[in-house]
């Protein structure tokens, strides 16, 4: 069980990196102001919190970490060491997935006391925040520094970014259901409202074979960043 | 324990291979040294035999297994401290060694004992950054024996000490090797290989110039002669005699019954000489 | 003057390098972008489907959006800065000849410089009402003295890149002080008036009315003050 003992270390160490005290007072924050709006707005203002805020700090944190461990060279220890490529991965995943997770269900029972679909919500929120990490893992094998994971990140978001062409009614098209994005955006509506049950079930499978495919390559990418292929 | 046959390996882009068909042989409880200049291919062939790269041909062997085969359980087995310290600077020691503690599923060392091993038993909860490069570099050593390797390998692993803390890394390898532990030790350092090593090899240019015990080497490349200081008339008279015939010569009994020797030394070669001969090279 | 050109030199190339200066030019264009032609989408959308209409509130929405390149740059240097803390550079540089005070004016001015410069750009190209060039220059102040703020602030309470992370995620709740100012009604608004932001927004508002106008831009440009010599301070300290 040492993803376990790997977990427990990311867990640890992202507490005392002060992730937990950052993201609490960011929920505060939150639950003050979606407090404050009118009801009509509380859903959709919640939406738009958790979408593009909690589920993807797994992607905003992940690359500072992995940055960090290569600059004082741990990355070549952990190594030498039993744990796989497949086990960092998972403890890095995990541990920001869990933390996303906490933070979303504390807003959303704190500002509205339930959740319609409960089912949906978790798959989501977990699956999105899986996804966003995985996604920063694979950019930040090659990035130097902060900057320029950062910037480097912009690509990949101005693609993740496009099914708004569909959300500002520009065009309009079923495609977009195969972008992620659009997927998690769908769930969390259906968390809350009644949605198609095509869409719904469009958008699990979308999801899970974006997170599928994004874990897969980031544990390819740090295999390879671990044997040196990038210096 | 580890042998390696015809090892070749060409870093991606580069046209020269850094290793040019190295062959050598360790055996069990071995203390062996890895000796050469920066740049000679040293850390090239650590980092292989700690299966860190992988497309090498040719053959290497570590505990009979091929190292392009190896799985995470190799590293049960394995020891390793880099030359320069790799640790979470805003943790304890304690902390550090607790963490990469958990990484084995095999029986590990108590930290508190490795600590106090290296002498840091009073910083156990001290944050790294807190520490000094010296007391680092100790963590770092000690690290490599968290899971009681067989093999251990140690990238300079006294550079940057204190001649008493130098001693004690001296001692720790000596104990480890009584153990039976096996020890590949990378060096460019010409007293602690010829202080430590059971053999060495000389690398440079990615090749191998020789391999044998310090003792034979500095015997053979050494004139087997002795050279004596002595006083006489109030002036330092120095001589030297073959050592072949040393019982039958009659000056040399007259010297040491005068009273008068100040130094006696037997002319071995000592291992920089010895490496400058070999490969034309200076060890920096 | 040749140490600062040969500063200025390394740091364009570094900047080039990282891919930075793009980032750095891209953003506020991104931002600039979405203000100027997103938000006008966005509001149409929302009066058509929830009858909700935002333009008595595209003044005040246009000024949040000021507030995110001014911060970004801060970031970006701050980064710089932990980056080469964590890698132990500064040290280095410290004891090259150019010592650690001019390397850090230099660092500082910069970005500070180029987010004063922004606001006005910004206010052009998307057409923020304001009260003529001359009067936005103490608005333009303020705004351009968040940059070393956040700057300081990471780079004094960060210990790490790491923790330089969760901190600008932290940063990021005063931008939710001007909301405070402008949708709450009673007195208790002013609480959210220890963080700067609330009154860039509340003077710039206010500029109708001299007497309050000139009273919260004063009240603004000291606090900014008070943070940025109290970061300077701590950060000179260490």
């Amino acid at each position: 069980m040492r993803w376990v003992a790997v977990l427990r270390n990311d867990i640890r160490f992202q507490f005392k990196y002060g992730f937990y005290y950052v993201y609490l007072l960011i929920a505060i924050i939150y639950i003050a102001v979606l407090q404050s709006v009118p009801g009509d707005f509380r859903i959709p203002l919640l939406i738009f919190f958790l979408f593009t805020d909690i589920c993807v700090l797994g992607f905003f944190f992940v690359g500072g970490l992995v940055l960090l461990e290569k600059g004082q060279r741990i990355l070549h220890v952990l190594a030498v060491t039993p744990m796989s490529a497949k086990e960092y991965v998972l403890g890095k995943i995990i541990s920001l997935a869990l933390m996303a997770f906490l933070t979303s269900y504390v807003i959303t029972l704190a500002v509205l006391g339930w959740i319609n679909f409960i089912f949906h919500f978790c798959y989501v929120v977990l699956c999105s925040s899986i996804f966003y990490t995985a996604f920063g893992l694979i950019v930040v094998v090659r990035s130097k520094n902060l900057n320029h994971y950062f910037f480097r990140s912009i690509v990949y978001t101005i693609f993740l970014l496009i099914p708004a062409i569909d959300f500002f009614q520009i065009f309009q098209s079923r495609i977009f259901y195969l972008w992620p994005t659009k997927a998690a955006l769908i769930l969390l509506s259906a968390s809350f409202y009644d949605c198609p049950v095509t869409d719904v079930f469009m958008a699990y499978i979308s999801l899970l074979i974006w997170m599928i495919a994004a874990v897969w390559a980031a544990q390819r990418q740090i295999e390879r960043l671990i044997h040196g292929e990038f210096g | 324990m580890i042998q390696a046959d015809e090892l070749k390996f060409t870093y991606p882009g580069n046209a020269e291979p850094t290793l040019k068909g190295l062959n050598f042989c360790i055996s069990p409880g071995e203390i062996f040294g890895f000796l050469g200049p920066s740049g000679a291919g040293k850390s090239t062939t650590q980092n292989i035999l700690i299966g860190l790269l992988k497309n090498y041909s040719g053959s290497v062997k570590v505990m009979g297994k091929e190292l392009v085969n190896i799985s995470g359980r190799f590293y049960e087995n394995i020891g390793v401290a880099f030359e320069f310290p790799n640790l979470y600077n805003k943790f304890t020691a304690l902390e550090n060694l607790n963490f990469f503690r958990s990484l084995y599923s095999e029986a590990t060392a108590e930290p508190s004992k490795l600590l106090a091993m290296v002498g840091l038993e009073k910083e156990l909860h001290t944050r790294v950054s807190a520490f000094s490069k010296g007391m680092k570099m100790r963590l770092n050593f000690c690290r490599a024996f968290l899971n009681h390797p067989q093999v251990v390998f140690l990238d300079e692993p006294t550079a940057g000490l204190d001649p008493a803390n130098a001693k004690r890394i001296k001692n720790i390898i000596f104990e480890q090797k009584k153990a039976g532990v096996t020890v590949f030790l990378t060096t460019h350092d010409m007293h602690v290989a010829e202080d430590l090593c059971d053999r060495v090899a000389f690398i440079v240019d990615g090749q191998l110039r020789l391999i044998d015990s310090p003792r034979e080497l500095k015997l053979k490349y050494g004139r087997k002669m002795v050279r004596i200081e002595y006083r006489q008339n109030g002036k330092i008279q120095r001589i030297e005699y073959d050592l072949e015939n040393l019982a039958a010569n009659k000056n040399f009994f007259h010297i040491i019954q005068s009273g008068q020797i100040e130094t006696m030394h037997t002319l071995e070669a000592n291992l920089d000489d010895i490496f400058i001969q070999t490969t034309g090279r200076d060890l920096i | 003057m040749k140490k600062i050109l040969a500063l200025v030199i390394a740091d364009l190339r570094n900047i080039y390098r990282d891919s930075m200066l793009t980032l750095v030019f891209l953003a506020p264009l991104i931002i600039i972008g979405f203000v100027r032609f997103a938000i006008p989408l966005l509001n149409s959308l929302l009066f058509s489907r929830w009858k909700v209409d935002l333009t008595p509130h595209m003044t005040f929405i246009k000024i949040c959006f000021a507030f995110l390149p001014p911060m970004m740059f801060g970031m970006v240097i701050g980064y710089i800065f932990l980056d080469e803390r964590d890698e132990d550079i500064s040290t280095f540089i410290a004891i090259t000849p150019l010592r650690k005070s001019g390397y850090l004016w230099f660092r500082i001015l910069a970005p500070t410089i180029a987010s004063f410069a922004f606001f006005f750009i910004y206010q052009l190209l998307t057409n923020t009402p304001g009260p003529g060039v001359f009067a936005s220059v103490p608005i333009a102040i303020m705004i351009a003295l968040e940059t070393p703020i956040v700057l300081l602030f990471l780079v004094v309470y960060a210990g790490n890149k790491v923790e330089g992370l969760a901190l600008s995620k932290a940063v990021g709740i005063v931008l939710f002080a001007p909301l405070a100012g402008y949708f709450m009604t009673s007195n208790w608004r002013f609480l959210a008036g220890v963080f700067p932001t609330f009154w860039v927004t509340e003077s710039f508002l206010y500029t109708g009315n001299p007497v309050v106008n000139l009273l919260y831009t004063l009240i603004g440009i000291l606090i900014h003050l008070f943070y940025l010599f109290l970061l300077l301070a701590k950060y000179l300290k260490n």
